[in-house]
């Protein structure tokens, strides 16, 4: 990722794709408007009219799901206007004319036709676009589909046939979550410390976690510890998530909040704020670092959460491996680099940026690149090789299919649900929390749900109205907001909201996962994070809106 | 329209741009002195630690915060004006965080349901018969099932990094079955 103070000051063009920088990351934003005070132009891609959309030069609106589509619609326009970068595609990439071939399907018109956003828009953001040091900012909007490892590979083929990698200004930077998996972290150290008899164990996929739970046969799941999550309001298909969560032998919670999670387990331990505790969080996005101190002391009868581990630990046999008095600042210094002088990024001193080889200011500006061809791979090796292994979604070269469940994935669900349900990011809250915080409340108010005018009239709804989303797996109640902005036969529902409250999008959706690898029910031996890579496709669910006192 | 110059970015100039942006990696930053009182709700506050610390949500801006602390209460959050990144400034989540830590709605200490599964009753427990309730469980579990039959679920509620090591340390003894991935 290239570090934004950077490339911010030094691009001549800035796609945001998928990401809204006024709800997350709202620091970013800052800088994205600092380069367009330069004079430099801002295109949104994003199927919402987010703040940042409101402020771009040109915002591309198209249907959900469709992302790819217009990825490769930009890449055979500016490959047939010959605007593509022949050397750099020459030294640095594998498999140009693979991909030129595959995208000579998707002319302006039939982009235009799949995407709903107007030829001669595309055409010209990908002129743009490629005529310029221009940077592509990626969020999640795009991936979660079904269809979205294809959407982000169409948009990284976007930026190398166009030679804007690795350049100060000229990158795509994704959300490749930063230090904290490049190896600043010794998680190893730390998690299987030396001498310990450690088995290899099965695994569960997280975007799996409900089908997991239902199908673990050898040994099933008897016992689930849940802790800075909430799977009953943030995993799909809740119903059938509770359904497991009855059979356990054993449901613990520890949190700070009467949540979902907290009302259904059996025992529930009151959980630290971060302000009460140590803690490390090396950023998505910037370089900085300063450690997390316990401000005060832990509130109540709470306990810092690696003061219940270790506790646990200690007590299940292990107290070798947990021994007393040992503080967060001792497990620190174990999880960081040796040479890292860790009083730097401690109060007062910090932050510092953190060392250079775990995070490039400008990655891959050598031009080197860790795949088998060690090229920029348009057609992708390691697909087709991992495609040989793991069954799956693996087309070595980026494809467009619809996603599963929208009205052209599954056109004959549409017809009883017609309306597309996207659900975002709130902008107020943090997924679930911040929700019971009566200052948030107030700002937040109670759940609704956004609506196009012609949706609504064609229902009878007017803004304000208590409405019910529901289709065959459940239903959320809430309010109708009605919004000239928002596209036809698309409805969004925010994230987070409680299950408890009745409006919790997850009521609607399927216990599918998004991404390349078929890994069914999601219990695995093996898993690759970067290749496998699984999210769930919140964006992608099939629903259909009532007035409320009607049904 | 101008088109691009190839020879733009030498290696020398990316370097030299490296430089300019960006400090030192490992050398602190700090620069503004700590204050020593502050304002809340228009009354001016002596003798407050201000204690820097940073933010751990999934928003993943991980901000640069000032934490305005007296006689063990949270008074209010301010952003690092020395994070060269989050510049001084927090988001409105975080500037209400105060109230949050010290809200009366907080588990404030282990409760044990009694009623059925998602019934929402509770009795007030200590944290010895908490531990030992889930110890006597886990045992059970192990014995019968295997270590595998055991799963936490973690994700980003609190996004940093320590806990989830120290977790696991404990569920690699166990023989956990292992959470991977994202979502
Ligand atoms: S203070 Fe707000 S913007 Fe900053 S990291 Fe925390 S949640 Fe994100």
């Amino acid at each position: 990722m290239q570090t934004v103070e950077i490339w911010t000051r030094h691009t001549e063009c800035i796609i945001i794709w998928g990401c809204n920088y006024s709800a997350a990351g709202i620091h970013h934003l800052r800088y994205i408007l600092e380069a367009k005070e330069r004079g430099v132009p801002v295109v949104v891609v994003d199927s919402y009219v987010t703040a940042v959309a409101s402020k771009a030069d040109i915002h591309l609106q198209p249907l959900p799901g469709t992302d790819t589509a217009l990825a490769l619609g930009m890449i055979n326009y500016l490959v047939s206007s010959k605007l593509h970068d022949r050397d750099f595609i020459e030294r640095h990439t594998h498999g140009f004319e693979e991909l030129r071939e595959a995208v000579k399907e998707w002319t302006l018109k039939r982009t235009a036709s799949v995407t709903g956003v107007p030829a001669d828009k595309i055409a010209r953001v990908a002129e743009l676009y490629a005529t310029r040091h221009s940077m592509i900012e990626c969020g999640y909007g795009h991936q979660r589909y079904t269809n979205g490892h294809q959407a982000q590979r169409a948009v990284s083929c976007l930026a190398a046939i166009t030679g804007n990698v690795g350049k100060p200004g000229a990158h795509c930077n994704f959300m490749e979550v930063g230090a904290a998996y490049t190896g600043f972290l010794n998680s190893a150290r730390v998690q299987s410390p030396a001498n310990a008899d450690i088995k290899k164990t099965r695994l569960i996929s997280i975007s799996h976690f409900g089908p997991a739970l239902r199908a673990a046969g050898n040994p099933p799941i008897r016992a689930v510890i849940s802790w800075r999550g909430a799977l009953i309001t943030q995993q799909p298909d809740v119903k059938g998530m509770l359904e497991a969560i009855r059979k356990l032998d054993l449901f613990v919670c520890l949190e700070q909040f009467m949540t979902d999670d907290a009302r259904w387990a059996d025992i529930v331990l009151p959980a630290c704020t971060m302000f009460e505790q140590w803690g490390i969080h090396p950023s998505y996005r910037h370089q900085y670092l300063q450690v997390q101190v316990p401000v005060i002391g832990p509130l109540y009868e709470s306990m810092p959460d690696i003061d219940f581990w270790c506790e646990l630990g200690r007590r299940m046999g292990y107290k070798k491996y947990f021994p007393k008095g040992k503080t967060g600042l001792d497990w620190l210094k174990e999880l960081l680099p040796r040479d890292f002088d860790i009083k730097q990024a401690m109060h007062p001193k910090g932050p510092v940026r953190m060392p250079e080889r775990f995070c490039l200011p400008v990655p891959h500006m050598s031009g080197r690149f860790s795949t088998p061809t060690g090229k920029i791979e348009l057609f992708s090796v390691m697909y087709e090789e991992r495609g040989k292994k793991f069954p799956g979604e693996w087309s070595p070269l980026p494809v467009y299919y619809p996603p599963v469940e929208s009205r052209a994935g599954d056109p004959k669900r549409a017809r009883k649900y017609p309306l597309h349900l996207t659900s975002q990011h709130p902008p107020y809250r943090t997924h679930s929390q911040f929700y019971t915080i009566p200052y948030i409340y107030e700002i937040d108010g109670p759940p609704w749900v956004g609506m196009s005018r012609a949706d609504a009239e064609a229902r009878g709804i007017k803004d304000g109205d208590r409405v019910r989303v529901y289709n065959d797996r459940g239903e959320a109640h809430c309010t109708a907001r009605v919004r000239e902005h928002i596209l036809k036969g698309v409805v969004e529902l925010d994230s987070g909201y409680y299950v408890s409250t009745g409006a919790n999008a997850n009521m609607l959706m399927s216990p599918r996962a998004a991404g390349p690898r078929d890994v069914g029910a999601g219990i695995m031996q093996e898993y690759d994070f970067q290749l496998d890579g699984h999210t769930i496709p919140y964006n992608d669910c099939l629903v259909e809106i009532g007035k409320a006192e009607e049904v | 329209m101008a088109l691009k110059t190839k020879a733009a970015f030498p290696d020398e100039r990316v370097r030299q741009i490296i430089e300019d942006e960006t400090p030192r990696p490992a050398v602190s930053l700090a620069r503004t002195p700590l204050p020593k009182k502050t304002t809340v709700n228009g009354t001016t506050v002596e003798g407050v630690k201000v204690i820097k610390t940073a933010c751990s949500h999934n928003c993943y801006d991980t901000c640069g915060v000032l934490a305005y602390v007296k006689d063990g209460r949270l008074l209010k959050l301010e952003g690092d004006p020395d994070h060269p990144i989050t510049r001084g400034t927090l988001c409105v989540k975080t500037y209400t965080y105060p109230r949050r830590v010290h809200s009366d709605d907080r588990v404030k200490y282990p409760l044990m349901k009694t009623g059925k599964r998602g019934e929402g009753k509770f009795k007030r427990i200590s944290w010895d018969e908490a531990l030992d309730h889930i110890c006597k469980k886990l045992m059970r579990v192990r014995e019968k099932y295997g270590s595998e039959a055991l799963v936490e679920y973690c994700y980003s509620g609190n996004r940093e990094f320590l806990g989830k090591n120290v977790s696991g340390r404990f569920l690699n003894l166990f023989g956990a079955s292992k959470l991977v991935g994202s979502f």
